[in-house]
C-alpha cells in the first residue's frame, strides 16, 4: 500500500510540475523568471523520483499498525467533524459543540469534566480571540440562513457591551 | 559611529524592547506555553511553534519574536524533565538525557538530576545568546558585502541542507524543497502583477497562505500521533524532589564540561541541519573527555550536564544563520523564518543595520526567559511535573481547534481553514511514504526571498549572474551536498562486504 502510494505521489507531483511549467510559458519574461529557473531542474528530479519509485522493491515508508491505521482514520474523521461543524454552527459556537462530543463519544470522559473543558474552550475563544482580539469569526449556515451574525452573537455583544 | 557603539545601542534598545508592555507579558506567556510543550510528550516545538503563528498577526515584530523564541527557548529547556523522571522525551531532541538522567531519577536523585540539567540549560542559553551577540559586528560587513546572486545561492544552500538533513533521502528532500518554492509563485506576480497558476479562484491571488499550510503539515500529523499514541506519561505520583540546588552546585563544578559542551552546541547551531545532533555529540564528548567513564549509563551527573548545555547553545548559533543570511538551521527555524514573512521582516542585511535593535532584542529574550524560567523552576518544579499527569484526551480538542483556527484566521476564511485540512492530509500521506514536510514548508518561506533575489541579480548583471565566482562556489557546494549520498552509496557498493558482526550500524 505505502510503496503504491509512493509511486502515485510522485507521478502526482511529476506531472502538476509539468503542467506548472507549461502554465509558465506564455507569462512575460520576469513573471516567468523564477518558475522556470526553480521548475525545471524540480521536474527533472521529480522525473528521477517516479522512476526509483517504479522500480523500487522496498515498503517504501512507514508502514504502521492496522490499529494504528485505524485509529488514525479516526481522528482525520474528526478533524473533518469539527471542520463541518464550524463551517455549520460558526467557530465559537462549533468549538462547544463539537469538543463536548469528542470528550463525550470518543474520550469516554465522564459529563462534568467534558461539559467543564468544552466550555473552557468556548469561552476561550468567545472571550479571547472574539471579543478581546476582534477576529471576526463565521457565524455558520445555520445562523446565516436564518439572518443572524452567529447564532450565539446576543452572548459575545453582551460581553462587549460589558467591556 | 564605531561598530561597537552601533552594537551597544542597539543591545540597550533590545533590552528596552524585551521589558515594554505588552511584550514583557507575551514573553511570558510564550514561556508558560513552553513549559507546557515541553513537559508534555508527544507536541513537538515544531509543531507548537506553527500553531501560535497565527497569534502573532495582531502583534508588532518584537512582541512576536518575544511571544515566539520565549517559547520555543523555553520547551526545549523543559523537554528534560519527563526524560529524567519518567524515561520519555518531552521533545524528541531531548532523548540522550535519559541515558544518564532517568538512571539518577531511578536511584532516588531525580531533583539533583533536574537542578543539573535546568542549571546547564540555563548557562547553555547564556553562552549561546553571548555568542549570537558577538558575532554580529564579525558577520555585519560580511553580509552586507554580498550581492543578491550570492544571497540567492545562499537561500538555495540552506534549502538543500534542510532536505539533506531532514530525511535519509535526498532526492525526495530537495524535491519537497523545489515543489515548495513552485508553491510560493502562485498569486500575483511580484515584478509584474500577472496572475500565476490562480486558475481564476479569487482565494488564492494572495498566494498559497504561508500559515495555513504550515499548521496543516505540521499540526495534523502530530494531532494523529497523540491520538494513536496517547500521552498521560507519569507512572506514578513523583516523590519529594529534593537536591535540586545540589545538582546545580554539580553544573558548577564541572563548569569547564559545560562551557565546552555550550561552545560546541553553538557552533553545531550555526551549521544548517546538523543542530538536532548536539546533545549526542556533547554526551559523546562528555563521554569521551571524562577520565573516570564507568558511571556513564547509570546516572552520572555529566552525562546529564553535557547535553543539557549544548541543547540550549544551539539556538543562538542556529539564529545567527537564520537573521543574518535567512538559511535556517534547524526545522523550527524554518518556521521561525515564517514568521519574519508574517511581521513583514526581511531576514538578511537589514536585520544587521535598521533591524539591529530587533536582532539584539532575540538576544535579550533568550536570556531572559531562561532566567525568569529557572528562577521559577526552582521555586515551584515540585508543582509543575503535576502536568505529566494530564491525559491527552483532554487536550485533543482544544488542539484541533486550535489547528482549524491557525488555518481560518489567516486571511479569516473558511477557505484558509480547508487548505489547512487538505495540507494536514497532504502531510500524513508524506510521513506514511517517507516524504520531509520540513523543506516543503522552507521552500514556500525561501520561494518569495529567493525570487527577489533573482528578479535582482538578474536586472543587474543578467544571466551572467549564474557566473559570479561565490555564486559558483555555493552552488558547488549545494551540488555536493545534494549528490554526496549517491556517491557514498556508490563507494559503500563497490567496496568489499564487511561481516555484519563487525560492521558499525549507528543508532537512528
Amino acid at each position: 500500500m505505502s510503496r503504491k502510494a509512493d509511486l502515485v505521489l510522485s507521478a502526482v507531483l511529476f506531472l502538476l510540475l509539468a503542467a506548472m511549467l507549461v502554465a509558465a510559458r506564455p507569462w512575460p519574461q520576469a513573471a516567468r523568471l523564477f518558475p522556470l529557473t526553480i521548475g525545471l531542474p524540480t521536474l527533472a528530479l521529480a522525473g528521477v523520483q517516479l522512476v526509483v519509485a517504479g522500480r523500487s522493491s522496498s515498503p517504501g515508508g512507514n508502514l504502521g499498525a492496522a490499529s494504528d491505521n485505524r485509529r488514525g482514520l479516526i481522528m482525520c474523521g474528526w478533524l473533518l467533524g469539527f471542520g463541518l461543524a464550524v463551517v455549520v454552527l460558526g467557530f465559537r459556537l462549533a468549538s462547544l459543540v463539537a469538543s463536548l462530543a469528542f470528550l463525550r463519544l470518543d474520550a469516554r470522559e465522564p459529563w462534568r469534566l467534558s461539559l467543564a473543558i468544552s466550555a473552557g474552550i468556548y469561552l476561550f475563544f468567545l472571550v479571547l480571540m472574539d471579543v478581546a482580539l476582534n477576529v471576526p469569526f463565521n457565524g455558520g449556515i445555520i445562523a446565516e440562513a436564518a439572518g443572524l451574525r452567529g447564532l450565539d452573537d446576543f452572548l459575545a455583544e453582551t460581553l462587549r457591551s460589558l467591556l | 559611529m564605531s561598530e561597537l557603539s552601533v552594537l551597544a545601542q542597539a543591545s540597550v534598545s533590545g533590552l528596552i524592547q524585551v521589558f515594554t508592555w505588552p511584550t514583557f507579558p507575551l514573553m511570558m506567556l510564550g514561556v508558560a506555553i513552553g513549559f507546557l510543550v515541553g513537559i508534555l510528550p508527544g507536541i513537538s516545538a515544531g509543531a507548537t511553534l506553527a500553531l501560535m503563528l497565527p497569534f502573532t498577526f495582531v502583534m508588532k515584530p518584537v512582541e512576536a519574536f518575544a511571544f515566539l523564541l520565549g517559547m520555543l527557548s523555553i520547551s526545549i529547556m523543559f523537554g528534560d524533565i519527563t526524560s529524567i523522571l519518567f524515561g520519555v522525551p518531552g521533545e524528541p531532541l531531548a532523548a540522550s538525557m535519559v541515558l544518564d538522567g532517568h538512571p539518577m531519577a531511578t536511584k532516588g536523585q531525580a531533583g539533583r538530576a533536574l537542578g543539573a540539567a535546568l542549571m546547564s540549560s540555563l548557562l547553555g542559553a547564556l553562552v549561546g545568546a553571548f555568542i549570537l551577540a558577538a558575532s554580529i559586528p564579525i558577520i555585519r560587513p560580511l553580509v552586507l558585502s554580498v550581492g543578491a546572486a550570492e544571497l540567492f545561492g545562499l537561500a538555495l544552500l540552506g534549502m538543500v541542507f534542510i532536505a539533506a538533513l531532514s530525511t535519509h533521502n535526498m532526492l525526495k528532500g530537495v524535491l519537497m524543497g523545489g515543489f515548495g518554492m513552485m508553491l510560493s509563485t502562485v498569486g500575483s506576480s511580484p515584478q509584474v502583477g500577472v496572475e500565476r497558476y490562480t486558475l481564476g479562484i479569487p482565494f488564492l491571488f494572495e498566494g498559497v497562505n504561508l500559515v495555513a499550510v504550515t499548521v496543516g503539515l505540521f499540526g495534523v500529523s502530530e494531532l494523529v500521533d497523540l491520538y494513536i499514541h496517547p500521552i498521560g506519561i507519569a507512572r506514578a505520583r513523583v516523590g519529594p524532589l529534593g537536591g535540586v540546588w545540589h545538582g546545580c552546585k554539580d553544573t558548577f563544578a564541572h563548569w569547564a564540561l559545560a562551557l565546552r559542551c555550550s561552545l560546541l552546541g553553538t557552533i553545531l547551531g550555526v551549521i544548517p541541519g546538523i543542530g538536532s545532533s548536539a546533545q549526542w555529540l556533547s554526551y559523546a564528548h562528555a563521554v569521551q573527555s571524562a577520565k573516570d567513564k564507568g558511571g556513564f549509563g547509570s546516572g552520572d551527573v555529566r552525562g546529564v550536564i553535557g547535553p543539557g548545555a549544548a541543547m540550549n547553545a544551539k539556538e543562538g548559533g542556529n539564529l545567527i544563520t537564520t537573521v543574518a543570511f535567512g538559511v535556517p538551521g534547524s526545522t523550527t527555524m524554518a518556521i521561525l523564518l515564517g514568521a519574519f514573512l508574517i511581521q513583514g521582516v526581511a531576514p538578511g542585511p537589514s536585520m544587521l543595520t535598521n533591524q539591529l535593535p530587533l536582532t539584539m532584542s532575540f538576544v535579550w529574550i533568550m536570556i531572559v526567559s531562561h532566567v525568569i524560567s529557572v528562577g521559577l523552576s526552582f521555586l515551584f518544579l515540585q508543582q509543575m511535573v503535576r502536568i505529566t499527569e494530564i491525559r491527552s484526551s483532554l487536550i485533543l480538542p482544544g488542539i484541533v481547534l486550535l489547528i482549524l483556527f491557525g488555518g481560518y484566521s489567516a486571511d479569516n476564511s473558511l477557505f484558509s481553514m480547508g487548505l489547512t485540512i487538505l495540507f494536514g492530509f497532504i502531510g500524513i500521506l508524506m510521513i506514511r511514504c517517507d516524504w520531509p514536510r520540513p523543506p516543503l514548508v522552507l521552500g514556500l518561506v525561501l520561494g518569495r526571498l529567493l525570487e527577489r533575489h533573482l528578479g535582482i541579480a538578474y536586472q543587474v548583471y543578467g544571466f551572467s549572474f549564474a557566473l559570479r565566482p561565490a555564486f559558483v562556489g555555493i552552488v558547488l557546494i549545494a551540488a555536493l551536498v545534494t549528490f554526496a549520498p549517491l556517491i557514498r552509496r556508490r563507494l559503500a557498493r563497490q567496496a568489499p562486504e564487511v561481516p555484519s558482526e563487525l560492521a558499525y550500524v549507528p543508532e537512528s
